[in-house]
């Protein structure tokens, strides 16, 4: 069995802890696991797409168009800009708060609606989930915890061939020690959000 | 576990997730290598960053060299002595450092010794996509080309191997999704690094004088007929699937989408990996050829193997019809691949339907997105190189052509701050301004960092002083390696092994290179900038302004370890809405609500630039 990831969001939102997480849960599960980053220029304030691929056969360090079993988006903007990945099959995972590019700040571009944005979500993926991680990552004491909160958010879905603990210590592991127990409640904020 | 302690870790036969440049790293560390020498440059930092913080324990020496040449130099110098050595780069700095790369291979070197170059397929972080498997038939050195992380390291090590057989440096050539890709890597023994070298002399061998270089370069056509049977026989050119509609011969990471496109088309093919890709197995890609009626070459990039693979054909397989990018183009030539392209060129190829619509896909796609706001990567809020470019803008009135170069402030291009006419590669920006002022007759600014200055913008700083071109250089001094993840350099007085070594100032090289006008600035301090590069822009002959301010992401995270936070600006009353801040100086940190200029407090991080350049004093630090 193959279960394929696309995880989409801002520098700095910690999208890149998120797929070393997943992959060393799943590594750590003993199964196979392909972790996709890209460096460098995009991560000055731009966007950020990792690829998580996890299962026997797993070869290529990207999702195929059409392919992915879930989306992750951190900021919605960047969960429509990773569309081509979805189809019927997919489910996407989505933090409903924006990060304003500056674009939109300075009054040169425009923002679309949540609404329109879930609309078009919509029309690609199978399911749409949506939460307010960044205030469950406040309840847990850091808005910059809702890449963890997402995770858990992720991990109560049933997608993921990892049990919910092997997940929860890959994050504590990734984490310094300081932010552990903020990461423990953000990881458990999330599943909860979702499983009720 | 931590990645220090996790990189150094005796235990065999353990499966760790490791990102390919960590497992690199990793094979660095159990091949026993004694010498590391790096440029950082993505997407190959990560190898020489993780040995940097694991070097001091696991007992070998690693440096940040001043530029790719010299650190293969260094490397090189190593392994004429006895002790393995690897030198890593990204792909264009292999440009840098083909000078000694060529002459290398005539003398070889007496210990293994591996050059690590990192390409960038789609030129995520590059200024161009050159495919560096060239470099290997060009100087007639021995390459491997792994195609995930376990490879990468058990290739490394293979390298330095076949390096010691052969006594030649040979190539390991990674592209970003092998560097960048994390995959699970097996743990093998680890050797102890010996730093006991001797050079042994032998002038015949290692003095390229005209006679010694004409026998050597006979050697070295030895070698290379050597290696080809070692490719003929490499545990890394095998035949990895069996199959009768169609032969594929791929190498690198596409090998991947290869066979993932073979299982979603369900087709029957053969597969030819070729882990060692140069010399070519010749005999091998022959024997494999004969067995089928048509052939697809799937590579990323330049058509290296589809050209060696045709000529093969004629001589062994003339029946076969080979197809790639030569000729009717089943594969791009440019970007990086995907299994959706595999799938494509397969499908054309044995006129099969794929799984998926991409097309209806592809329709649709572009309504939704086309209107996303863009979200383009841009200098952080507090960045002191937003300062500066706004200062020399002022200065200049944007009248001046503006050179500029490798680094962060390359994104000073983008407006409103637009300083940049011309970006071509690490110090171009000293030469490419000589030249222009001397076509234009007319004053030219060139822009460098403090990385680069050292890197390559030295021999352009001299020349414009000795040939008396009018240029004037800004020298954005961040006081490190931004870009590529904060690596020290000479200026920065700290070494690879964590060490003080000695401080470089930028001034006192400028001024030795005859620069007539030398001066250090502040780029928080506005005015004083401004006014210091407006007399810079008068002198007759070569001026120099170093804007010297740290990097604002370290000084941030500095002050948040002790605990404290940097001073947060606010917008007050007295602002009239003239938009300078936001039209002419661009902070991220500024946003529009309800028609009124803010601050996000969680972006800015105190530069207090913004106050200064505010005309009405409508912005203030915010007290708490």
């Amino acid at each position: 069995m193959k279960v394929e990831l696309v995880l989409a969001g801002v520098g700095g939102q910690g999208v890149l802890l998120m797929a070393e997480a997943l992959g060393t849960a799943a590594v750590a599960s003993g199964l196979n696991a392909r972790v996709s980053e890209i460096h460098g220029m995009a991560q000055r304030g731009g966007s950020v797409v990792c690829h998580v691929r996890i299962g026997e056969g797993v070869l290529s360090p990207t999702v195929m168009d059409g392919q992915a079993d879930a989306i992750v988006g951190l900021e919605p903007v960047e969960a429509l800009r990773v569309m081509r990945y979805a189809s019927r099959k997919t489910l996407v995972l989505l933090n409903t708060r924006p990060i304003i590019p500056p674009s939109v700040a300075m009054g040169a571009a425009r923002y679309p609606d949540l609404e329109d944005i879930l609309h078009v979500l919509g029309g690609f993926a199978g399911r749409v989930i949506t939460l307010d991680a960044v205030k469950l990552a406040e309840e847990a004491g850091s808005t910059v915890a809702a890449n963890t909160v997402m995770l858990g958010a992720l991990a109560s879905t049933n997608i993921l061939p990892m049990d919910v603990d092997t997940l929860r210590e890959a994050v504590v592991s990734l984490v310094p020690e300081r932010f552990r127990d903020v990461n423990v409640l953000a990881f458990k904020l999330g599943y909860e959000a979702v499983k009720r | 576990m931590p990645k220090p302690q996790l990189i150094l870790r005796d235990a065999p036969g353990e499966r760790h997730l490791l990102l390919g440049n960590e497992a690199i790293a990793r094979g660095i560390i159990e091949a026993g290598v004694g010498v590391l020498s790096t440029y950082p440059g993505t997407p190959s930092s990560e190898i020489a960053d993780t040995i940097s913080a694991v070097a001091k324990e696991a007992g070998l020496y690693m440096e940040y060299s001043t530029n790719e040449i010299v650190a293969l130099e260094v490397a090189a110098g190593a392994a004429m002595s006895g002790v393995r050595s690897v030198v890593c780069m990204k792909h264009v700095g292999l440009n840098v450092a083909a000078d000694a790369f060529m002459t290398l291979a005539y003398t070889g070197v007496r210990a293994g010794m591996a050059v690590i170059s990192a390409d960038d397929p789609n030129a995520y972080s590059s200024q161009n996509e050159q495919d560096n498997r060239f470099y290997a038939l060009l100087a007639g050195i021995p390459m491997l080309e792994p195609s995930n992380p376990q490879e990468a390291k058990d290739m490394l090590i293979h390298c330095l191997e076949l390096s010691e057989r052969l006594e030649l440096p040979c190539l390991l050539r990674t592209t970003t999704r092998v560097n960048h890709t994390r995959g699970p890597v097996e743990f093998g023994p680890i050797k102890r690094p010996r730093l006991d070298g001797r050079f042994v002399r032998d002038s015949r061998r290692f003095v390229m004088i005209p006679a010694n270089a004409r026998v050597r370069h006979r050697v070295l056509l030895e070698k290379l007929g050597a290696s080809r049977e070692l490719s003929e026989h490499s545990p890394y050119n095998i035949v990895a699937r069996d199959g009768y509609e169609v032969g594929i011969i791929t190498s690198g990471v596409s090998y991947n989408y290869v066979v993932e496109a073979v299982e979603a088309l369900d087709v029957d093919a053969g597969i030819l990996k070729l882990g060692m890709t140069h010399p070519l197995p010749e005999r091998m890609i022959g024997d494999f050829l004969g067995r089928f009626e048509r052939v697809l070459v799937v590579e990323e990039l330049e058509p290296y193997l589809e050209v060696q693979v045709r000529s093969i054909a004629k001589e062994c397989a003339p029946d076969v019809a080979v197809y790639g990018k030569v000729g009717a183009e089943f594969l791009p030539r440019f970007g990086e691949l995907s299994t959706r392209l595999v799938v494509e060129a397969l499908s054309k190829l044995l006129n099969k339907p794929p799984p998926e619509r991409f097309e209806g896909l592809d329709e649709r796609l572009p309504d939704s997105v086309k209107r996303l706001p863009p979200r383009p990567p841009v200098l952080c809020p507090g960045c002191p190189h937003r300062a500066s470019f706004y200062e020399i803008r002022e200065a200049t009135g944007g009248e001046f052509v503006c050179t500029t170069d490798i680094g962060c402030y390359a994104l000073g291009v983008q407006p409103p701050l637009r300083v940049g006419d011309v970006l071509i590669c690490m110090g171009a920006s000293l030469g490419l301004a000589c030249g222009i002022s001397r076509a234009t007759n007319s004053r030219v600014v060139a822009v460098v960092g403090d990385s680069t200055f050292f890197h390559a913008a030295i021999p352009g700083l001299i020349n414009a002083a000795y040939n008396g071109h009018k240029v004037t250089v800004a020298v954005l001094d961040n006081e490190t390696t931004a870009m590529t993840g904060d690596q020290p350099h000479p200026g920065t007085g700290v070494t690879g092994m964590g060490e003080r070594g000695r401080k470089i100032l930028i001034e006192d090289v400028a001024k030795a290179c005859g620069a007539d006008y030398v001066r250090v600035v502040n780029p928080f301090n506005v005015k004083k900038a401004i006014e210091t590069f407006r007399e810079a822009l008068k002198v007759d002959g070569v001026s120099v302004v170093i804007f010297r301010q740290p990097c604002r992401l370290l000084v941030v995270r500095n002050l948040r370890r002790k605990g404290r936070e940097p001073p947060k600006c606010v917008v007050t009353d007295e602002c009239t809405n003239c938009r300078v801040c936001i039209d002419r100086f661009a902070c991220p940190a500024f946003y529009i609500e309800d028609g009124a200029i803010r601050i996000n407090p969680i972006l800015c991080t105190g530069c207090m630039v913004c106050i200064q350049i505010c005309p009405y004093g409508a912005i203030k630090v915010e007290r708490r």
